[in-house]
């Protein structure tokens, strides 16, 4: 049967042949025109073949068999494809010229692509190279300053991904700020190969081919409900059809190292503090330390100086190693990558993050109208965390104290770790290096990620594909968590061992299927596209705990070792399930003209109003393609886009919409030794509509100046509407989420970027991109403000206002002397002495009560902006991003912290600054002054700070060695870089960071890191 | 070609039969949570989960440690304690300052535990209707109905302590009207007292530690006391004599011999309880316990080590420990005060603080380490919280006897022969408030509301003016509920 198949095969090639043109053999060589240097891996093929070759080293090829009057195609990203008659030639040498728009490139966006020139929407797209430049864990990181409209906002923690806001916060869904501050609400969502991801930081940059960023509504709105922040569509790395393989090896090494390290206050300066306090039992705890550990009794100075932050870092390793084979034959591609990388954490205790990753994709196509390809990433991930609450302990910790002291009893074990409570304080301080030191938390986790797809191309050219793909998001994780014994002192004791293990198991999957028809008509071209998509999210997690397991061994690590009595168990799951129906239609006449629309409904199992349909529009007109633009030397290309869509988002807490019952032993009575099982009924329940964004956009792309300078520019209008966040309820009764009210997002995006050749040896580019924002409250059901936020830390939602104003009384300055209290009732009815704060009385009633309130801020910044410049020299090329923000407002929770607890360490302005006598200062309250709640406990303007920073965000240096044959052998490419990442930073704010990330509280309590890498990339 | 467009067709065909039927693909619950709609109300043996569940709810809110501090501090057998400016609230609250407490956030989330007390025991009436719809038997309707009057006691304590903070509150009975304005003092003390009629009638006339499967759930005597005592702070002798006999006349109750023990382990439950918030290790070094929010912490002494170690709050005034001098006190002073650089007699040594801190501590929070179950670490770890004493029935019955122009030797004497005192005769009122100050020391600001119902507060406590019974409802509330501010 193959026989047969293969004899009429050639047979019929036979035949072709015979009525075809005589066959010759074409040689040449392609170069780059504006550089004139070979240019390597361009395809060559013979139009309406198979028949094709890629150049190689030198910029050769040789194509046999080519009909002499075929017509060859060179092609190669980034270049315009050439085509060339052969018209009986055998040498055809061909310059490529470069294409700096890229605009005839493929951009990936939801369930399709289209091409750059035909997009109505404002999308970004990032390439491989962008990314690579940067030594961060998640690519993410890698965007800051890059993309105008895409706010980054990073952790600092190892291992963990940034804060990604795309044009501002479009919901506010639940308005829940976790733990570290993350609004878990707004971030984007990740579409990795057609996976949907809440993050991406199981990817190595390495692994990533590109990523568009799709900003606005009319591009977004076709992944429906989960869209109100943004998409990102992020494709793997694939190989290419009819492509040698491709080797490349990618690397650094480097290290990280604490930047703008916050300034506390020594030794000397914390006693100033204590003494001008003038109580007895601060004194007498610098006394005690004088007396236990040395110093200056007279002058009231300790010997010890600790510097806690000192004793807590590091300087740590990072590295990042990645192999990638890539390929391709006439019906497969291929790619395999692998990667390890291991970054330390910067603080002085065993903490690090290692990943290894396996990547797998091929696509082959058996038949002309199938093609099959499979993708499956496996990652593996260990992590050794540190305690946290360590920088926390550092921060508050007296300097007066040390480390360690020799001299304790017996009873302090395992280690001669000193205490606070031995000079009299509160078991509150504990000694932040014990506290690091004896914290053990390991964190596996096995995460695959198969995809498998096929096509189907149902019509001749692939005018109707058919595209079903199931892809699946799947993780294991452990956690466990030993707590030794160990005694430290009061407050800081562990008597009983304590084991709890966590086993934890994701399953996501997508079911996708699509429709895609695509034809042309003289001047119209279509595309139309149906899709459904079925989603489920599932969570389930088991844990237990027991107490008395034994140290030592990694294999002691079993609850079953433990004490055999008061062992506990508890799980928890979640799960949600979506369904959704898609459709986009597009248009163009003479790519001039162009018309896209697409529909989503979305069924969703979080709201009981289970259905939400959202639709989108797109006009895009390229006015550099009508004929009166031809004789014009300015525009190169100039398109205006205008665009309108709606989107959901789902990324609320799923609602009950229904009274639950909590059982547990905190709804449990206790009566004698044991207890009844009950439960509790109470909680409110709302019947959530869907929260939808309105968002219409306007702009224009712009190549001018010989494709010299290049213009982005959009406006945005988001209006979010019937904005789903909690509000808190009176009498106690916690908050509740509901359809609170209508916020307005808008602004404008700019990019400009000018790249130049100054001759075939020198290129440069420069670029800069700027974001506004303004954000608004527009409705509150009828409600003119909302109080939210927490007593401590006031918000104000006011219609007209930024939402979750920052609310509270404004500090006009500081009561100088005693003549100034006495003529301010204010002054004398709160009991207040020089080097107190002065409040605005805003009323004028000579009161400082509630209704001298105002709004102090907002943690929304006024706009961000990034600049990029970068030139190349023959063989070394040199980049620097940097970026930052301007306006937006942080509020300082650290220095509050010394409302509850006045004997904690100072940042060292506290000291400095401070009211030390008439004329001193009008700005920082007196040592006494601050521990006065009517300085430090009201929530005012002082502990208001401003949040503008800028940033050297990356520098790099690199120098390439080229492709060469040495005899018989050709020696690779190979890049050497160094790079810093996150060198500089400055802001004015009293904190570790500017980067505070949620609605702005900020209680970062540990340092930036930079990192400073040594690259090296091998293509082979 | 044409064969395989066929086949594709069946393919598409194939999935888009696999769409039909695909909504109740979302009709899906969300994970781990139960309706309460969904809850079998038809299983009457589940009907006293609602109620455990508001004793858990009490546990936490009654044993908040910032709201002891606010109800206790301003009696002048209390002071602030630990250092000068650690938690200087209670000190502005000790001189009445109460315009620099608005935003103290303490008031606040004492506030919102109370209220939240309160709505959990109004969502357990509401469950407890519901089983009551599918009651049968006239036993579980009994039974359904002693119920609710635990959980309606447990609600109208948690109003009384609003009451006793603020006077004019709302009285919150519906979970959904929470936009509410403020009821008076005089009505929301009438509510309480109407809803302990009922308590009184449908709870059990045993004694706490009687109910063998419930040891220390309330009972008849119980919702007595509070009458007695709601009645004490208005003034009406009348009740307060009538509801104290009624509980001295059970028989049931009598005074601990051992005033020491009582506020610690083996005194847990005695016979002298009417009401305790209890706690539990569950009798193990480990695993599961049941702790207060911080009570026991709060009030242990400073510089110590484990157990035997706290914050160093709500300590004894010099005031009173020279009151007790002046009456040489034995038991009550050895038990009342934890005094630094000695030992005590469960020979846990109390450390000398710093300068400026406490020298003595409150012995009633106080639980020593040789009976703490071996493995726990916690100061009070396993106590209870005694919260009505039969001592204050008998002086409350004592006094009110007294100004009912009756003699009221007999129950006070009982109270002072324990604590080792010599028996009065025709006993006067003021000798029954110093014994009161003398037996109820640095409990829940016994003394603060004495004073003040008797009308001493003015000249006792400095800086006290008329209308400084009350603190300033916390402005977090206002904001949140504007009615409030009416």
């Amino acid at each position: 049967m193959k026989l047969k198949f293969i004899i009429l095969l050639s047979l019929l090639m036979s035949v072709t042949s015979l009525f075809a043109q005589q066959k010759i053999q074409v040689s040449g060589v392609v170069k780059e025109k504006a550089t004139n240097l070979s240019a390597i891996g361009v395809s060559v093929k013979v139009k309406g073949t198979t028949n094709g070759t890629v150049t190689d080293i030198n910029g050769d090829y040789t194509l046999s068999n080519v009909p002499s009057n075929a017509t060859i195609i060179f092609s190669y990203i980034g270049m315009n494809t050439a085509e060339e008659k052969v018209n009986g030639r055998s040498k055809i040498n061909i310059f490529l010229t470069e294409n700096s728009q890229q605009l005839d490139e493929v951009v990936v966006i939801g369930y399709g692509t289209s091409k750059a020139k035909d997009l109505t929407a404002p999308i970004t797209v990032i390439k491989s190279d962008e990314l690579m430049k940067h030594a961060t864990t998640s690519a993410m990181g890698a965007l800051q300053g890059k993309v105008a409209g895409v706010q980054i906002i990073s952790s600092g923690a190892p291992g963990a991904g940034p804060e990604v806001r795309i044009r501002g916060i479009g919901s506010f869904g639940g308005g829940n700020v976790k733990a570290d501050g993350t609004m878990e609400q707004t971030k984007p969502l990740y579409v990795v190969d057609g996976m949907f991801y809440d993050n991406i930081n199981f990817l190595n940059n390495a692994d990533i081919q590109e990523m568009s960023i799709l900003k606005d509504a009319s591009a977004s709105s076709i992944y429906g409900v989960r869209a109100a922040n943004g998409v990102v569509i992020i494709t793997t790395k694939k190989g290419t059809l009819n492509m040698k393989p491709v080797v490349t090896y990618d690397g650094y090494v480097g290290f990280q190292t604490a930047t703008n390290k916050l300034k506390m206050a020594n030794s000397e300066q914390y006693a100033t503090m204590q003494i001008e306090k003038g109580n007895d039992t601060d004194k007498a705890r610098i006394l005690n330390s004088i007396k236990l550990w040395g110093g200056d009794a007279t002058k009231m100075i300790p010997a010890t100086n600790t510097d806690w932050y000192k004793e807590l870092l590091r300087t740590a390793m990072i590295q990042n190693h990645s192999l990638d084979i890539s390929g391709g034959n006439e019906k497969t591609t291929y790619s395999l990558g692998l990667n390890y990388m291991k970054q330390e954490g910067i603080m002085n205790a065993k903490n690090e993050f290692e990943r290894f990753n396996i990547r797998t994709n091929a696509d082959y196509a058996p038949y002309n109208w199938l093609k099959v390809g499979a993708n499956v990433v496996m990652s593996d991930i260990k992590k050794i965390e540190p305690d946290n609450t360590a920088w926390a302990r550092a921060y508050v910790a007296p300097p007066i104290f040390p480390v360690l002291d020799g001299n304790r009893d017996a009873t302090i074990l395992p280690n001669k770790y000193a205490s606070a409570t031995q000079i009299g304080y509160d078991p509150y301080f504990g000694n932040p290096v014990a506290t690091a030191n004896y914290y053990d938390s390991k964190y596996s986790a096995i995460q695959i990620f198969p995809i498998f797809y096929a096509e189907f191309y149902l019509l001749p050219q692939k005018k109707l594909k058919f595209k079903t793909s199931y892809s699946q998001d799947i993780t294991f994780s452990q956690l466990r968590n030993y707590t030794q014994l160990y005694n430290v002192g009061a407050g800081q004791e562990n008597k009983v061992s304590n084991l709890r293990k966590e086993d934890a198991f994701f399953r996501n999957w997508i079911l996708d299927n699509t429709l895609t028809y695509q034809n042309s008509f003289g001047k119209h071209s279509m595309t139309g596209m149906l899709g459904q998509s079925l989603r489920s999210d599932n969570w389930r997690q088991l844990w237990g705990a027991a107490t008395g397991v034994p140290a030592g061994r990694e294999e002691y690590m079993y609850l079953g070792l433990g004490n055999a009595n008061g062992r506990t168990v508890g799980d928890a799951g979640s799960g949600t399930r979506g369904l959704s129906y898609f459709g986009r239609v597009t248009y163009d006449y003479e790519g001039k003209y162009m018309l896209s629309a697409t529909m989503r409904a979305d069924g969703s199992s979080k709201y009981q109003e289970k259905w939400g349909y959202f639709p989108s529009v797109g006009a895009a007109w390229n006015i550099s393609e009508e004929a009166f633009m031809k004789n014009q030397k300015v525009f190169d290309y100039l398109k205006l886009r205008a665009s309108w869509g709606k989107l959901g988002n789902d990324k609320i807490q799923p609602s009950n919409g229904f009274a639950s019952v909590t059982q547990d032993m905190g709804t449990s009575g206790i009566f004698g030794p044991s207890s009844i099982s009950g439960y509790t009924n109470l909680s409110y329940f709302n019947y959530l509509k869907w929260e939808i964004v309105n968002e219409y956009d306007l702009g224009f792309d712009a190549k001018m100046l010989n494709n010299r300078l290049s213009i982005e520019a959009d406006y945005y209008h988001r209006m979010t509407e019937n904005a789903v966040f909690s509000a808190p309820l009176p009498m106690g009764q916690g908050s509740l989420l509901g359809n609170n009210g209508k916020i307005l997002n808008s602004g404008v995006e700019l990019s400009l970027n000018w790249s130049d050749k100054i001759n075939k040896n020198f290129t440069y580019y420069v670029g800069a991109n700027i974001t506004t924002l303004h954000n608004e409250v527009k409705d509150l059901n009828g409600v003119p403000s909302l109080k939210l936020g927490t007593a401590e830390y006031p918000l104000l939602c006011q219609v007209g206002e930024k939402l979750n104003s920052y609310y509270g009384y404004k500090m006009v300055g500081v009561y100088q002397n005693q003549q100034e209290i006495a003529n301010d009732p204010i002054a004398v009815a709160n009991n207040l002495k020089p080097g107190d704060f002065k409040y605005l009385d805003v009323n004028g009633d000579k009161k400082i009560d509630d209704n001298d309130r105002v709004i102090l801020g907002s943690y929304i910044p006024k706009f961000t902006y990034g600049v990029n410049l970068g030139f190349s020299y023959k063989k070394f090329d040199f980049s620097v991003v940097m970026q930052g923000q301007k306006g937006g407002e942080i509020v300082n929770v650290k220095r509050a912290q010394r409302g509850w607890q006045p004997d904690i360490n100072y940042d060292a302005a506290m000291v400095t600054n401070r009211w030390t006598g008439e004329g001193s200062t009008n700005s920082y309250p007196s040592a006494l002054g601050s521990i006065n709640p009517w300085n430090i406990k009201k929530f005012s303007s002082f502990l208001v700070e401003d949040g503008s920073y800028f940033r050297i965000q990356n520098i790099q240096a690199a120098y390439t060695f080229s492709k060469a044959k040495i005899g018989g052998f050709t020696t690779p490419s190979i890049r050497l870089s160094l790079t810093a990442e996150r060198p500089y930073t400055s802001f004015k704010s009293n904190g570790f960071t500017p980067e505070v990330g949620g609605s702005g509280y900020d209680n970062k309590v540990y340092p930036l890191a930079a990192t400073y890498t040594m690259g090296l990339r091998i293509i082979y | 070609m044409k064969y395989i467009f066929r086949k594709q067709t069946c393919i598409l065909l194939l999935a888009a039969s696999t769409l039909v039927g695909c909504n109740d693909f979302i009709d899906k619950l969300p994970e781990n949570t139960q309706e309460v709609t969904k809850v079998d109300y038809t299983n009457i043996s589940d009907m006293y989960k609602p109620v455990s569940g508001v004793y858990g709810v009490a546990r936490q809110k009654l044993s908040f440690w910032a709201a002891y501090g606010l109800i206790s501090v301003r009696g002048d057998d209390t002071d602030k304690g630990s250092s000068a400016n650690d938690q200087i609230e209670f000190q502005y609250s000790k001189e009445f300052q109460y315009n620099k407490l608005k935003d103290y956030w303490a008031l606040n989330a004492t506030w919102e535990g109370l209220y939240n007390l309160i709505a959990t025991a109004n969502a357990a009436l509401t469950s407890l209707d519901q089983y009551s719809a599918n009651i049968t038997s006239d036993s579980d309707k009994q039974k359904c109905e002693s119920y609710s009057a635990e959980v309606r006691f447990l609600r109208a304590f948690g109003l009384f302590r609003v009451t006793q903070l603020w006077g004019d509150a709302p009285l919150m009975i519906n979970n959904q009207e929470l936009g509410l304005k403020k009821t008076s003092k005089a009505e929301l003390h009438k509510f309480i007292q109407s809803e302990m009629d009922y308590c009184i009638a449908k709870l059990p006339s045993v004694r706490p530690n009687e109910i063998s499967e419930k040891p220390g759930a309330v009972t008849k005597y119980t919702a007595l006391m509070l009458k007695a005592k709601l009645a004490l702070m208005d003034g009406d002798y009348n009740t307060v004599l009538s509801a104290t006999n009624d509980i001295i006349g059970s028989g049931k109750f009598s005074l601990s011999n051992d005033f020491y023990q009582l506020f610690k382990i083996p005194g847990k439950l005695s016979n002298e309880s009417l009401f305790e918030i209890q706690f539990t290790d569950f009798g193990s070094g480990s695993g599961e316990v049941v702790v207060s929010d911080n009570w026991f912490a709060f009030q242990g002494p400073r510089g110590g080590s484990n157990p035997i170690q706290g914050w160093g709050f709500m300590v004894p005034s010099q005031g009173v420990r020279d009151f007790f001098a002046s009456r040489n006190e034995g038991t009550r002073a050895v038990t009342t005060f934890l005094v630094t650089n000695t030992t005590t007699p469960s020979g846990d040594k109390i450390p000398a603080g710093q300068p400026g801190e406490p020298t003595c501590y409150n012995g009633k929070a106080y639980t020593p380490a040789n009976q703490m179950t071996a493995g726990r670490n916690d100061y009070g770890m396993n106590n209870n919280i005694r919260v009505f004493r039969y001592a204050d029935v008998l002086l409350m019955n004592a006094e009110a006897k007294v100004r009912a122009s009756q003699n009221g030797d007999a129950p006070l004497n009982l109270v002072r022969q324990r604590a080792g005192l010599a028996s009065l005769t025709n006993a006067t009122v003021d000798q029954i408030l110093d014994e009161r100050r003398a037996e109820l020391a640095m409990e829940w600001g016994e003394r603060f509301y004495d004073l003040v119902r008797t009308g001493k507060a003015l000249s006792v406590l400095t800086g006290f003016k008329a209308g400084d019974e009350y603190y300033p409802i916390p402005q977090r509330q206002i904001d949140l509920n504007p009615n409030l501010a009416k």
